[in-house]
């Protein structure tokens, strides 16, 4: 079951357009990261699912039922953690949780022991203060606690980490890991290493165009699958010319102290080593490339900007 | 809606605005009728000699009722448009909004809720005010006409209701305090302008309300005019909120 479906989703302003027949399915239970530069059309996105700002063209569904702007009765199943979360300054947290609740018409027993668990879950116990006076971290975890009092299905995260340091991230984020397997997750961030810890399947979006979507490991192999360097004793523009002559097709490119080239279905890494000796150089390393989302993100990227 | 309303008196109460209302209305209710009772005295002491050549008149009652209108009409509402439309463009200029728009409130509860309070809130004020005002003016003057003042404060309420939603309005229409707070005196301004005109026309525009206050005091108007002195102002009412609430629907909340 799909927890979110956008289909051909696009905000233009004018003639710009920051969100392009944007087609994109989140899963229930799983971790779905949203990321992308900054300006890449990620909150534009978040804004028309929670009915913020009007869509040009294009559906929205959650959980399987069609977002009408108007009807805000689809947003009992969200929960909305924004990325600089500003609250009442003259509440403090548990009056805020129960302003919530109130909206929410929870009633249940034991709503006074559920709003402190949340704010335990958050590490919030201290609510007496005004929220006025809490740290930037701190107003962040009362935004998780404040999307969970409804125990929604769907977490829509807009950048829980960017404005943080790296203690409020790190805290933040071990919230996020904890409601990981328990929610739908669509989490939006530039920041990859968070992506990497916490999601199960990724979109990355630039000027409002969906580049790749698949998971963190679909979207490395697709990338760098079969790419290795190769390091000799000779010098690499000797190497690089050298593979070059013997394979013409191969994708070669000076990196480092040696030269990196992928593979395809005709020619594997044998092939290769075995045609690097008969040419008489030495071998130093032949290793394959390690790469990071952050690799894959940059390249992908340039590639839409060239 | 009753629970918008409840956390909107929640935010009345904690900014002190609670209080702020009330206490201007009373202070006006006290002031105006011993204002109008000593004015005489007070004209004396300013001009510093009792050897004037001028003779004032006696104060009447009426004096007390035009001073406590007059204060009304300046002082009172002027801090009516300067905390009204903080309060309807607060949410937005601080950027409150997005947070409470994500959970399934309607915009149009979410911005009559604020509406309701907070002319609720200047209603109880007036009551206060018309109570202590008919009980001054009766221990300086002997005299008043409680039920003329009581029909006067609600008229004077539709007054205030009637700048409110230029009010709301403007908030809907502009994005900062001060935009939005410009319109709402411009039209205030505006509408004492159209005071002036005696044209049929603008007989019943809602700058008259003091016009059919006075009528009231002194017993000369007439049931038709009451009508009109209440439709034409309801129906400027009516075309305020529903343009702002519709505006405040179709608004995007900046990405």
């Amino acid at each position: 079951m799909d927890s979110i479906k956008l289909s051909n989703l696009t905000k233009q302003y004018g003639d710009f357009t920051a969100v392009n027949d944007l087609n994109l399915r989140v899963k229930k239970g799983e971790v779905y990261g949203f990321i992308g530069k900054n300006g890449a059309g990620k909150t534009t996105t978040i804004h028309m699912l929670l009915s913020l700002i009007h869509k040009s063209s294009g559906t929205i569904e959650v959980n399987e039922q069609l977002v009408d702007f108007k009807d805000v009765s689809y947003k009992r199943a969200i929960g909305f953690v924004p990325d600089v979360p500003v609250f009442p300054s003259y509440m403090n947290a548990m009056e805020y949780l129960r302003y919530v609740a109130d909206i929410f018409a929870i009633k249940r027993e034991d709503l006074q022991e559920h709003l402190r668990s949340l704010l335990e879950f958050v590490e919030l116990e201290d609510n007496q203060k005004k929220i006025s006076q809490y740290s930037r971290g701190m107003k962040q975890r009362l935004a998780i606690a404040q999307a969970l009092v409804h125990d929604p299905d769907i977490l829509v995260m807009d950048e829980p980490t960017s404005a943080l340091d790296p203690i409020g991230r790190k805290s933040v984020m071990n919230v996020i890991l904890q409601l990981k397997g328990k929610k739908t997750i669509f989490y939006s961030t530039h920041i990859l290493e968070d992506v990497e810890r916490v999601c199960d399947r990724i979109g990355l979006l630039d000027h409002g165009n969906l580049l790749l979507e698949g998971s963190i490991n679909e979207i490395q192999d697709m990338y760098y699958k079969d790419k290795y360097v190769l390091i000799t004793k000779e010098n690499r523009e000797d190497l690089h010319k050298q593979l070059q002559t013997g394979f013409p097709k191969i994708d070669a490119k000076l990196e480092g102290f040696g030269v990196e080239f992928k593979l395809d279905d005709n020619l594997n890494a044998n092939d290769v080593l075995e045609y690097v000796m008969k040419e008489g150089l030495t071998i130093e390393q032949f290793m394959p490339v390690k790469t990071s989302l952050e690799d894959v993100f940059v390249e992908v990227t340039n590639e839409n900007t060239n | 809606m009753k629970t918008l309303i409840k956390y909107d008196l929640f935010y009345l109460k904690r900014t002190a605005k609670f209080i702020i209302f009330p206490a201007l209305a009373f202070i006006l209710a006290v002031i105006s009728p011993l204002t109008a009772k000593y004015m005489n005295q007070i004209l004396e002491f300013a001009l510093g000699s009792e050897d004037l050549p001028l003779s004032f008149p006696e104060p009447t009652v009426m004096d007390s009722y035009t001073q406590y209108l007059g204060n009304l009409y300046e002082m009172f509402i002027l801090v009516v448009i300067f905390v009204s439309v903080g309060i309807f463009v607060r949410d937005k200029t601080k950027v409150l909004i997005p947070l409470i728009l994500t959970k399934p409130i309607s915009r149009m509860k979410y911005l009559l809720s604020k509406y309701i309070t907070f002319n609720l809130l200047l209603f109880v004020s007036l009551i206060v005010g018309y109570l202590v005002f008919s009980y001054y003016t009766f221990v300086l003057f002997g005299e008043v006409d409680m039920v003329g003042m009581f029909y006067g404060t609600l008229l004077y309420m539709l007054y205030v209701l009637f700048i409110t939603s230029i009010a709301l309005f403007a908030s809907a229409v502009f994005d900062t305090y001060i935009l939005a707070m410009f319109f709402t005196f411009g039209g205030y301004i505006v509408v004492n302008i159209f005071n002036i005109f005696k044209a049929t026309l603008f007989q019943y525009f809602p700058g008259r309300i003091i016009n059919a206050i006075t009528e009231i005091l002194v017993g000369t108007i007439e049931t038709s005019d009451i009508i009109f002195y209440i439709l034409v102002p309801t129906i400027f009412i009516a075309g305020f909120l529903v343009t702002g609430i519709k505006l405040f629907l179709s608004y995007d909340f900046k990405a």
